[in-house]
């Protein structure tokens, strides 16, 4: 098991590697230090270094713009930036208008069209000495109800809003309906909330050991193992605004799994004892999980943690016991196993993802955490189940 | 190309035949379970399975006595197979008597019993 895991990570780190060599290119726009627009294909490059730099695509090769070289750049149905607050930095765009709201990293920016602009940013104020405490510092909102107060905008939304995207752009498109100007959401062209739905399918590889001293011991093998088809059908929920490179993703999955046996003996009086045991398990398997992609590309590359609800929908154990003699056979179906029918287990599945048109078809490979002590009857049995899988997906975009 | 999809995840389910059983020389016996029709007669169902070398059955039926039965004591011959089943009627069977039944067959190399099945019947 050690072993396996080792490979796994191995693979994992190998196939990162190879991957952040990967890129590629989204429809987009600069706009140039004199108020030109010309649309480009702009490197899609994580989100944390779009604040330093962006590459522009220039026939093979591309141009690397730094912020005091553009007045902004942005993605079509994505994100935009500018460095018109800061000049060392393009700073995300979320609202243009009379009052226009900007972001970086936790700090936010106001700014009018006088070019006043307000910086909103939560430090800590510690007080030290006897009785000394830390609290959050909320002197920004007092200066952001000083820059929208006149109109649309009361004090109570300004004392009740937190330092956050959502709030702060609802304050903000507020305050311009309120003055009847223009304004633009930019991030309103990138829905909320999107659901991608896909399939799965795979093999399934399991390990079931069950042993007890006091029943056919030294007789009956303890191990089994089963490789066996999957398939399921997934529901991916993104939140584009919040993250490109996470979603949440539940699946309904189906396995049905042989598990068998067979042993000989000879005992005195008999020629041969034949032990035929066969545990059949079909499975329901919902998985609940996060995919974190990092690296989100044309090939991109997933890790994808959760945990894994378990129904078993049929089940059924038993011995098929044959007592040759030299004069007749006795053949006997003995019921063997009853198990517990609903557990959980923790999940995790990595694997590579290719964008072809509008289907996301990637290679998995997943790991779930052992079950133990899963047989109920007969009483004294150490049991354990052990399950990987290898497959493919694929999901509608 | 969602059609294909489906068409893809149908065949796959199709395709999630299990394992085959171990193959055995000679073939496997069940009896199945037993219906009381009187107090003196019963109605008892067998099945012959896992015949994978297709061996040729000579006889099949039931045997009962009040010890392990066999093919030396009470019998009767099936002569109903359907499918693997077959069922027959045991009459005039003693009434408050621990009894034992059982499936049996025989082919041109083994005489092979079944499961057996304790009953009793009472007035």
């Amino acid at each position: 098991m050690k072993l396996r895991l080792v490979v796994f990570i191995g693979i994992l780190s190998v196939m990162n590697l190879f991957l952040s060599a990967q890129s590629s290119w989204r429809e987009g726009y600069v706009i140039e230090l004199n108020g030109d627009t010309t649309n480009v294909l702009l490197k899609n490059t994580p989100n944390k270094s779009r604040f330093l730099n962006v590459q522009v695509k220039k026939e093979e090769s591309s141009i690397r713009y730094l912020p005091q070289q553009l007045k902004g750049y942005g993605f079509y149905k994505g994100k935009s930036y500018s460095s018109e607050l800061i000049d060392s930095l393009f700073i995300e765009t979320l609202v243009l208008g009379e009052v226009e709201l900007y972001r970086h990293r936790g700090d936010f920016f106001v700014r009018n069209q006088s070019k006043n602009t307000l910086k909103l940013s939560e430090g800590t104020i510690e007080y030290a000495g006897e009785g000394g405490f830390k609290r959050k510092n909320k002197q920004w909102k007092g200066a952001l109800f000083e820059f929208l107060s006149d109109c649309g905008v009361v004090l109570e939304e300004v004392q009740s809003a937190s330092l956050n995207e959502s709030e702060l752009t609802h304050l903000i498109i507020k305050y311009n309906k309120c003055k009847g100007s223009y304004f633009k959401e930019v991030k309103s062209g990138i829905p909320k909330l999107a659901i991608n739905y896909g399939v799965s399918a795979g093999i399934r590889k399991s390990t079931l050991k069950v042993f007890n001293e006091n029943y056919l011991a030294g007789i009956l093998n303890n191990n089994y193992e089963s490789s066996d088809l999957f398939f399921g059908l997934s529901a991916s929920f993104l939140f584009p605004r919040l993250s490109e490179k996470s979603h949440f993703e539940t699946e309904l999955r189906y396995t049905a799994s042989r598990y068998t046996n067979f042993v000989t003996n000879s005992p005195p009086g008999s020629i041969a004892d034949q032990y035929e045991t066969i545990h059949d398990i079909d499975f329901i398997q919902i998985p609940l999980s996060l995919r974190y992609y990092i690296i989100r590309d044309k090939v991109s590359f997933f890790v994808q943690p959760g945990i894994a609800f378990s129904f078993v929908t049929n089940f059924s154990s038993n011995i098929l016991y044959d007592n040759i003699t030299q004069s007749f056979i006795t053949t006997e179906n003995r019921d063997y196993l009853d198990i517990i029918k609903r557990f959980f287990t923790a999940w995790v599945r990595t694997g590579v993802t290719f964008q072809v048109q509008n289907f996301e078809i990637g290679l998995i490979g997943e790991l779930f955490s052992p079950i133990t002590n899963f047989v109920v009857a007969p009483d004294g049995f150490i049991s354990s189940l052990k399950q990987s899988s290898i497959g493919i997906i694929i999901s509608l975009k | 190309m969602r059609i294909g999809i489906c068409i893809f995840c149908l065949t796959l389910l199709t395709n999630c035949e299990q394992d085959t059983l171990f193959d055995r020389e000679f073939p496997r016996i069940q009896t199945i379970s037993m219906e009381v029709l009187s107090p003196t007669s019963i109605r008892i169902f067998g099945a012959i399975t896992q015949n994978s070398l297709n061996e040729e059955i000579v006889e099949y039926g039931f045997v009962w006595s009040s010890g392990i039965p066999n093919i030396f004591g009470n019998k009767v011959v099936a002569k109903n197979l359907d499918g693997n089943q077959f069922s027959e009627e045991i009459l005039n069977i003693p009434t408050n008597a621990a009894l034992r039944v059982r499936a049996y067959a025989i082919t041109a190399n083994n005489t092979i019993y079944g499961d057996t099945i304790p009953f009793s019947l009472s007035n």
